[in-house]
This record gives C-alpha cells, structure tokens and sequence, in this order.
C-alpha cells in the first residue's frame, strides 16, 4: 500500500469533491429544472414520440442518473489507480 | 407482508391470514439459516425471476402493437393515442351521463357526511373519494392532453417536487439499502456494486410507465364500449379477484370508461400477461416475481431490524462483555420476533399500510440522511450535534406528519406524503449549531473521519467493526 502525503490526500480528496457537485449540480438541473419547472415548455417538443418534458421525468431522468453513477465510479476507481492507492 | 399474503392467498387459494403467515415461514427460511450475504445471494435469484417475469408481458404486448419488442420506446406514440383516445371519451354524451350519475352518488354522500363523526366519518370519506373518481373526467374541458400528460401548477408543482426529494433524499438514508454496501470487500468493489445495482433497478422502473400506457390502452381500446354481457376475457378472468369491478351506471348494456371501477391499481401488473392474451403460465411468473420481490425486501428488512438491535443496542449499550455467540443468538431470536409482528400486523390489512410506506421515505430522510451526509464530510460534526439534528428532524417531520393526516395542518399546502421536506432542513441546522456551540470531536474521531476519504488506509477495518454482528 502506498501511503499518500498530506499534500496528495488534499488533492484526492479535491477531486472527489469536485466531481461530486458537477454531477450533483447535473443531479439538480435534471430532477427539478428539466422534469418540474420546464417540464410543461419542454412538452412541447416530441422526442421519440413522447412529450419531452415527460420523457425527463419519466425516463430521461434515470438514465442520466444512471450515467452519472457509473461515471463516478469509473473517475474515482480510476484516480485510485493513478495514486496507487486501489485494494 | 401483505402482499406475500395476497399473492399466497390468490395463487394457492389459502385464507389471507393462513398466506401471511406461509409467506413468513418463506421469509424466516431466507434469512434464519445465514446473515446478509446469504440474502443478497437469494436476492440475485429472485431478481432475475423478478425482472423476467416483468419485462415478458410488455416486451410480447409492445411487439403485437408496433412490431418493436423494446416497450420502453414505443409507449411514446401509445402515449399520444392513450391520449386522443381520453379527450373523445370525455367529450363522449354517454360517458358525460354515467360520470353525472356518479357526481350524483357523490354529492349524496357530501350530503350524509356533514353531520357524521368518528369512524362514519372516515368510511363516508373514502366512499365520497371512489365516487368522486369515477365523476372525474379523463381530460379537463378544452384541454388538448389528457390528464395524466398535464403538467401540475403551483401548488401541485410544490407537491411533486417536495415529495421527489422526499423520496430520493430517503432512500439515500434508508439502513436498510445502506448496510447492503458492507457486504462488498473494498471501496473499489463498493463503487462498481452501486452502478451496477442501480443499473438493474433502472431496468424495472425504466418499465414501469410503460406498463401503466399498455394497460391504460387495453382499457380504452378492448374494454370501453363494449357490451357489458359480452366482455373481453381478461375482465372476466380478474373481476372475481376484487381488484376492480365493472358497473353498468346507465344501464345502457354498453361499458363506460366510468363504469370501470378500479379497487386496487395492482391489477395493472397482474392482469397484463392476460391481456396481451398470453397464457396463464406468465401469470404465475409474474406471480411469482412479486412474490420473490416482497420476500427479498422483507428478508433485508429483518436482518437489518434484528442486527441493528442485536449490535448496536444490545452489544454497544446494555452488554459490553457480550461474547459473538450470545450477540448472534440474540440476532436470531429478535429476527423471529420482529418477522411475527410483521405478519401479525399484515393479517390486519390495514389500509393505512401503503401510506405508512412513504411515511417511512420522509422519516428516514429527516432523521438520517443530513446527519450522514455531516458526518462524513464535516469533520466539526460531533455527537450531541448530531443526536440533537436527528430529533429535530425527525420530530418536526412526525409533527407534520401526524398533524397534517389527521388535524388539518397545513404549512405552504404541502401534503403528508412530502412531510419530510421541512424535516431535512431543519436536521442540518440544528446539528450544525449544536456542534458549533459543543466541544469538537476528538482527534482520534477527527482522524478516523479524515481516513474514511481514503481507500487503503485502516478505513476496511473500522467499517466493519461497525457491523461486527453480521460474521
């Protein structure tokens, strides 16, 4: 196990702080401003046949989420590495 | 628990009370003989009969209408025609007849409500509720989209938004759902189990709508408008089973949409594979999905209740000296007991049951989630603080809760299911200021906050020191 410096724990953990407000910050835009504010101007556009405001509610939304998860995963496991620090 | 008894009692023909307590047996069965790795293996398994059982009926009912067998995208046009189909009905001069007969009904038991009290009152209310949906119309008068494609406004907007983050701010802080994450080895592994679990669930909400769109399309296309002493055979084969009923209001031997009465909208999942016209084979299959997934959350559940009381109540506060055999006999017996109450409390049926379900959503939200989230990312966060956040938070939130369904509070008209929306805030305050106004962590506590940020780093052992009941 690589034991990290004072200075490479402060950047590891910058950058998982960093990466969870962007995807929090995406988290917000799409539950409350796509699928709840806008969600009746957003309507009025068809995608896939579906209202578009309701496809991000009913779908879009989770697909987002789902994205969001694995790429956390993905950046994090992957800044591990760079460290040296992954079990 | 009450649906492992329903599903036994429908599927086997057993007494409601006798199918709660053979779903016990299968519940105690699952969880007695190992801990939580066991469930989560038995879990996989019923998964799979879970999502299978699900997606079969939709995926052959999408391919028979659009030759496309992914649901998930054609719902879309289903949508559209689901929703020209509502404004003709809602226009139709039938249809507006049998739903004023209905407003009749209604405005009867308006009548007979304004002087009763006490349990009258109660079962007048929800008959006035039942009446008042079948009055109510598919599509508002000039509306271009039915209503279920309208957009709520104002307080409705509030409503939606208040209980999204209920539930989502909830989940994240059910124990439930938490400790599943311990039986991973490493952080790495934690991340990877998270994406995929979330991945799996994806795939059974990502069908959820679709299956209400193709159920909805059977009512309007194969139900309505035809004779009510010739109906389609799914109706035949469901309405003995109570979950809806068809009542010729106008006596006109033709079937309204506001004749179609649904009791329980469970049907929707129940009586699909029948009305794709499949046989009853899939039925069972999704019988047994619904089954497998009761079973699997009651399993989780129970182990989670008796290990929490077993470790942390137990082991950390009454018995400090007690050895791992006794801590785990301990865990055993409790899980017996708590599985007993449950289906004791199943047999019941109380319908309050289901709303007690979001309850929990709200309550777990307020009392758990902002002192986890402090914990972990603020080091200041201390132990009166967090006791103090997690009453706050979980007192207003009861208050609201209690106060709302059966006082008339109401604060910005939210509803009761959203209770927790004022409790999380307030959680966070109270435990940030009484942390400011108390003596800081100490440093080892400091410390093993700031390990937990890295992997590798003593962090694997203290988590599960905490879990120590579980091996």
């Amino acid at each position: 196990m690589a034991i990290l410096t004072e200075d490479q724990k402060r950047d590891y953990w910058r950058y998982n702080l960093r990466l969870t407000v962007i995807l929090l910050a995406i988290w917000f835009v799409v539950t409350y401003v796509l699928s709840g504010f806008f969600a009746a101007a957003l309507n009025k556009v068809t995608f896939l046949g579906f209202p578009f405001g309701y496809y991000m509610a009913a779908q879009g939304s989770i697909i987002v989420f789902v994205i969001e998860i694995a790429l956390y995963a993905k950046l994090m496991n992957k800044k591990d590495l760079e460290f040296g620090i992954q079990e | 628990m009450t649906g492992v008894g329903l599903i036994v009692s429908r599927f086997i023909g057993l007494d409601f009370k006798v199918g709660c307590f053979v779903g016990l047996i299968g519940v105690l069965f699952c969880s007695v003989l190992g801990g939580m790795k066991s469930v989560t293996w038995t879990q996989v398994a019923q998964y799979i009969i879970l999502i299978l059982s699900y997606l079969v009926p939709v995926v052959y009912l999408s391919f028979r209408l659009f030759t496309v067998p992914v649901p998930q995208l054609t719902y879309g046009s289903l949508l559209q025609s689901n929703s020209t189909k509502a404004i003709a009905i809602a226009n139709d001069p039938q249809e507006q007849a049998t739903r004023a007969l209905w407003k009749a009904d209604s405005d009867a038991v308006a009548e007979k409500l304004k002087g009763a009290t006490g349990a009258a009152k109660e079962k007048l209310t929800a008959e006035k509720k039942q009446l008042d949906a079948q009055a109510t119309s598919p599509a508002k008068e000039g509306a271009t989209v039915e209503n279920y494609l309208q957009v709520p406004v104002g307080n409705k907007m509030w409503n939606f938004l208040a209980l999204t983050f209920c539930l989502m701010v909830g989940t994240a802080g059910l124990p439930h759902i938490l400790t599943r994450y311990y039986t991973t080895p490493s952080v790495r592994e934690a991340r990877t189990s998270v994406g995929w679990s979330l991945f799996f669930i994806f795939l059974l909400y990502f069908t959820a709508p679709a299956y209400a769109a193709f159920a909805r399309n059977a009512v309007f296309t194969n139900l309505v408008g035809s004779s009510v002493d010739k109906l389609p055979a799914w109706v035949n084969l469901w309405q003995p089973a109570g979950l809806f009923t068809i009542v010729d209001k106008l006596k006109d031997g033709v079937v309204q949409l506001a004749d179609f009465v649904v009791k329980s909208s469970d049907f929707v999942v129940l009586a699909t594979p029948e009305i794709a016209g499949l046989p009853f084979v899939i039925t069972g299959l999704v019988m047994a999905g619904g089954l497998a997934a009761a079973l699997s959350t009651a399993d989780g559940l129970l182990l989670t209740i008796s290990n929490g009381i077993s470790h942390d109540l137990y082991y950390n506060v009454i018995n400090k000296n007690a050895t791992l055999t006794k801590r785990l006999i301990i865990t055993k017996v409790l899980l017996v007991v708590t599985a007993l109450i449950a289906a004791w409390v199943a047999t019941a049926r109380l319908g309050i049951i289901v709303e007690m379900v979001a309850w929990a959503f709200s309550l777990a939200a307020a009392s758990f989630f902002p002192v986890l989230v402090l914990g972990i990312w603020w080091k200041r966060a201390n132990r009166p603080g967090a006791v103090a956040g997690m009453l706050a938070g979980f007192g207003l939130t009861l208050y609201y809760l209690i106060g709302s369904r059966f006082f008339g509070v109401s604060w910005f008209g939210t509803n009761t299911v959203a209770c927790g929306v004022f409790g999380v805030p307030v959680n966070f305050l109270v435990t940030i200021v009484v942390s400011l106004m108390t003596a800081p962590p100490s440093q080892a506590v400091q410390d093993l906050v700031t390990s937990v940020r890295y992997p590798k780093s003593g962090q694997a052992v203290q988590a599960r020191v905490s879990f120590g009941a579980e091996s």
